[in-house]
């Protein structure tokens, strides 16, 4: 059975990626597009080059879909999904799972009375050379992460309106959260714990109108691990790739090192054990798991890893940073 | 310049004893250790005179200066002995194992007029060098990162596991990383945030860290981060360090193990060869060396003066103390 999904918005711009994937992909059917905001023609190009319909609003959106895709503004995204929950249609939400905890908690808890599967994609646990990581600490905790990420400030982007990332109404937060929720999902997953306790130093730029572009923030875990985290909006920089990642993990069995500069397509990934160090480059791939991923959690096979509740883990680690940050102590979770 | 070398164990050999024996202009007197063997090994090496295990004698041999290659607990009992004596010194960083110890030096330094120069070396390693003079081609500065981390080859039994001697991983490579900090950021942190873990066997049975981390803020939205660690594989075994460093234009990213260590550049930036143990090259330690001898003869105020290194272990020491009471720490005592 093909599933038919739809795609509403795309004002964050994973839609670009997720919009040719769906219409690749034999699990679905793209049949339509909406683009209630930013970037419609974008979307309208899309729809007549997938050929499928595209849409200036949602009414009547949701009639004969399985399945959306949502790429809005976050401070939509409760909205929407409560349409989609009442429509009986499974969702695959981009991130943030909101832009502020109460809208998180509220999406949780509907998310968890329904019987929708739905998911918040994540691409960095499942890059190859991440998952290398996992599978070679078995069932081992580390010690220590370190990572960084880094995207392109919103105001670089060309050929796309960005302009709502340094909205605060809509966006939320700034460069940290923006960037940072993509490898704090990656760094939870192997850590395989929860995290207990933060700390965080975030600025805030005049001239990005108060929002900030880069944050380091700090996660001691319920068991004893901990991590930092690096990342936010980086300048001026080339147009692509757009984000830059560099990833240290320490255990007792040895050091992973993962570095995807911003200009190769092969991560550069070398262990450190007691064989030596070895290193290996490893293709990044797109987000094609994801979608294969969300085909298993519609057609009821298994529920996704990247869930309600994993969402709402990040945004809520991701709050607790910026609460640090502003009122200078450690903040338990 | 005749020069006595105390202390001829790891760090002299390493590092010490080649960096000398490329220096012209200097007559090394003599070697001391408190073991004969060493003593006599380093003497034979750097062609000196004599050898000895008694520090007394080399005071006595009236030395321009000595080089201070011993154990970190034991740096300030015998520069305040020689600085008093009226011999300069060079002395191994960290300056002292805590502020007590190094208000000590400080006060024999003022008092005697004899100069002390602690070797932070990481100030002229040309990689740092000639990425500090990058910087101001990314505009305001807004955060770095210094990351030494490495394996620590000694057993438990050495001072290294002893926190009341070492200071632990923070102190004794951590000063590396705060000096760097304070020397690309400029001035000094309002505050300061600590963590430490036991990672190896040896830190859990010995009770010191071998890994810490620690983020230090500046003010005007600079940041600082900090991360080293002897509990890397063996694999590892040149220290391993990395450094980011962000501004509001740009930014300068370097991982010495992430590189091909055989290159030169046509303008003059070679990236040096290892050595085990050490993540500065012999240059980057005789260049210390001939810049600290050519400060005593000149008497010019060195690259990196006391304050510099005061304010280093000033930071680690604080930092320990972050990590004891469980909350960030104001940062005061600074010179």
């Amino acid at each position: 059975m093909t599933i038919r999904i739809g795609i509403i918005g795309y004002e964050h711009l994973h839609a670009l990626k997720y919009a040719p994937e769906f219409s690749q992909s034999e699990d679905f059917e793209l049949a339509r597009i909406s683009a209630p905001a930013e970037n419609r023609d974008l979307a309208r190009r899309d729809a007549r080059r997938l050929g499928c319909e595209f849409r200036d609003g949602l009414g009547g959106f949701f009639k004969g879909l399985d399945a959306v895709y949502i790429g809005t503004s976050p401070e939509k995204h409760r909205r929407i999904i409560g349409t989609a929950i009442r429509s009986g249609v499974h969702v695959m939400c981009d991130k943030p799972l909101s832009n502020n905890l109460r809208d998180g908690a509220s999406i949780r808890d509907m998310v968890g009375r329904s019987d929708i599967g739905f998911m918040v994609p994540f691409n960095t646990r499942f890059q190859p050379a991440v998952a290398k990581v996992g599978q070679s600490l078995g069932k081992e905790r580390p010690r220590y992460i370190y990572a960084t990420k880094f995207g392109l400030n919103p105001l670089n982007v060309r050929d796309a309106d960005t302009s709502w990332f340094l909205d605060r109404r809509r966006a939320g937060h700034g460069g940290f959260f923006d960037i940072g929720m993509h490898m704090l999902d990656a760094m939870i997953w192997l850590m395989r714990d929860r995290p207990e306790r933060v700390y965080a130093r975030i600025s805030r730029e005049e001239r990005l109108g108060g929002m900030d572009s880069l944050g380091i923030g700090s996660i001691e875990f319920e068991k004893g691990g901990t991590a930092t985290l690096l990342s936010g909006w980086t300048k001026p920089f080339g147009s692509v790739p757009w984000l830059e990642s560099r990833l240290e993990v320490l255990s007792s069995r040895g050091a992973h090192v993962i570095r995807k500069d911003l200009y190769e397509p092969v991560a550069d990934f070398r262990i450190h054990d007691s064989k030596g160090c070895r290193p290996v480059g490893i293709r990044r791939e797109g987000v094609s798991s994801n979608v294969s991923l969300f085909a298993d959690v519609v057609r009821g096979r298994k529920r996704s890893v990247l869930d309600v509740d994993n969402a709402f883990l990040l945004l809520k680690t991701l709050v607790r940073m910026y609460e640090s940050s502003s009122k200078n102590r450690i903040i338990r979770l | 310049m005749r020069i006595a070398v105390v202390g001829c164990g790891n760090i002299c050999n390493l590092a010490h004893i080649p960096a000398w024996k490329n220096i012209k202009d200097r007559e090394i007197v003599a070697t001391c250790d408190i073991a004969k063997g060493r003593a006599e090994k380093a003497r034979r090496l750097l062609g000196a005179k004599t050898s000895t295990t008694d520090f007394g004698d080399i005071l006595g041999m009236g030395v321009d200066a000595v080089d201070l290659c011993v154990p970190t607990h034991k740096h300030a009992d015998l520069a305040v002995e020689a600085l008093e004596h009226g011999t300069d010194v060079v002395c191994e960083k960290p300056m002292a194992n805590n502020m007590g110890e190094a208000d000590r030096m400080v006060r024999a330094a003022r008092k005697s007029g004899s100069r002390l120069f602690i070797a932070h070396v990481r100030r002229f390693d040309r990689r740092w060098t000639r990425i500090r003079e990058s910087l101001r081609g990314i505009g305001d500065l807004r955060y770095m990162r210094r990351s030494e981390r490495g394996y620590l080859p000694f057993r438990k039994s050495s001072w290294y596991w002893d926190a009341g001697k070492g200071g632990t991983v923070l102190t004794d490579v951590g000063v590396h990383c705060t000096d760097f900090a304070n020397w690309y950021l400029g001035g000094k942190p309002r505050q300061v945030l600590a963590q430490g873990m036991f990672i190896s066997k040896e830190a859990r049975e010995s009770g010191c860290f071998d890994f810490s981390s620690m983020l230090l803020e500046y003010g005007n939205q600079k940041s600082a981060y900090i991360d080293v660690a002897w509990s890397y594989p063996r694999s590892y075994s040149a220290l391993y360090s990395s450094l980011d460093v962000i501004g509001t234009k740009g930014r300068i990213a370097y991982s010495d193990r992430d590189s091909n260590p055989a290159m030169s550049a046509g303008d003059g930036i070679t990236l040096p060869r290892y050595s085990p143990l050490l993540s500065s090259d012999i240059e980057s330690f005789k260049s210390q060396l001939s810049h600290f001898l050519d400060c005593m003869r000149r008497d010019r105020e060195p690259r990196v003066g006391v304050r510099d290194a005061y304010n280093a272990l000033l930071l680690c020491r604080l930092g320990l103390e972050s990590i004891r009471k469980d909350k960030p720490v104001r940062v005061k005592g600074t010179l």
